[in-house]
């Protein structure tokens, strides 16, 4: 349940560290969604600097999400990778975790960068 | 249909699919939990063994134990023979016990020889006896091909 003014974390290798959604108000997003952010502090050689907008997808929510079979997944924090405009990852590393909910979304990069998958 | 049931991480109870909460931590580990009861128990960072209905607990204070049938080993005995059954002394008993197999397989076959040869003479003195009947005008002819096709039948059987 990412909405605007949300800090997630930035679980990629792409120099930033946390990022928040500048998205506009009304409505809420959850995992496999792309949210444009504001990257609040990235590391001083990355591949993006801090203040800059880009746009991440969504792989890690508090709010807990369903799945067909009726499991429930709940995560620690909320976190987002870096993507670009075509939806192709900027790092070149997925630290936490992904789920297969990306699969539906075609972000199979993602998913296949991330070792460790729900 | 099997369904495949986990086991709550806090209570140790069976969670059937469709049930529970995983909780992901950012250190990579999982947690399952039946309900929001141990989900809740465990964030305020409780632990299990002190809390009565968990399985830890139960385990801990040993209860439940009376449905849990501990099977014990039975030793096998070995019993010894040391009386006389009427019909045969402790002697004969111990002797046939000691006996050993090869012994007891040749004194059968023996035994076995012995009757055939017995059966076999009697046979052939049967036959003999026939024989004689045959010359003496006893039997008609009838009569003795019903005989003479016995005998040859009662051989095939030995």
């Amino acid at each position: 349940m990412i909405q605007n003014g949300t800090v997630l974390q930035v679980s990629d290798n792409s120099g930033a560290k946390t990022a928040q959604c500048i998205n506009q108000s009304g409505r809420s997003w959850g995992i496999g969604d792309i949210i444009t952010v504001a990257i609040k502090a990235a590391a001083v050689r990355g591949k993006v600097a801090a203040g800059s907008v880009q746009k991440a997808v969504i792989v890690e929510t508090r709010k807990e999400f369903q799945r067909r079979d009726g499991s429930v997944v709940k995560f620690h924090q909320n976190s987002c990778v870096l993507v670009n405009a075509k939806a192709q990852p900027l790092g070149t590393r997925v630290l936490g975790f992904a789920t297969h909910e990306l699969r539906a979304r075609q972000l199979m990069k993602v998913l296949s960068l991330a070792t460790r998958v729900i | 249909m099997v369904l495949k049931t986990t086991t709550c991480r806090f209570s140790g109870l069976r969670i059937y699919p469709g049930r529970g909460i995983i909780f992901v931590r950012t250190d990579g580990q999982q947690y399952l939990f039946i309900n929001q009861k141990a989900k809740g128990l465990f964030n305020q960072r409780k632990r299990p063994a002190k809390i009565a209905w968990t399985t830890t607990y139960r385990k801990q204070h040993k209860k439940d134990q009376d449905a849990v049938v501990a099977r014990k080993k039975r030793r096998t005995t070995t019993r010894v023979q040391a009386r006389a059954i009427t019909g045969a002394s402790l002697e004969v008993i111990n002797k046939r016990k000691n006996e050993k197999p090869e012994a007891r397989k040749a004194s059968r076959e023996a035994a076995l020889r012995e009757v055939k040869e017995r059966m076999k003479n009697k046979k052939q003195e049967k036959a003999s006896a026939r024989q004689m009947d045959k010359k003496a005008p006893g039997g008609g002819k009838a009569a003795m091909k019903t005989q003479l096709t016995r005998a040859p039948a009662k051989g095939t059987k030995r």
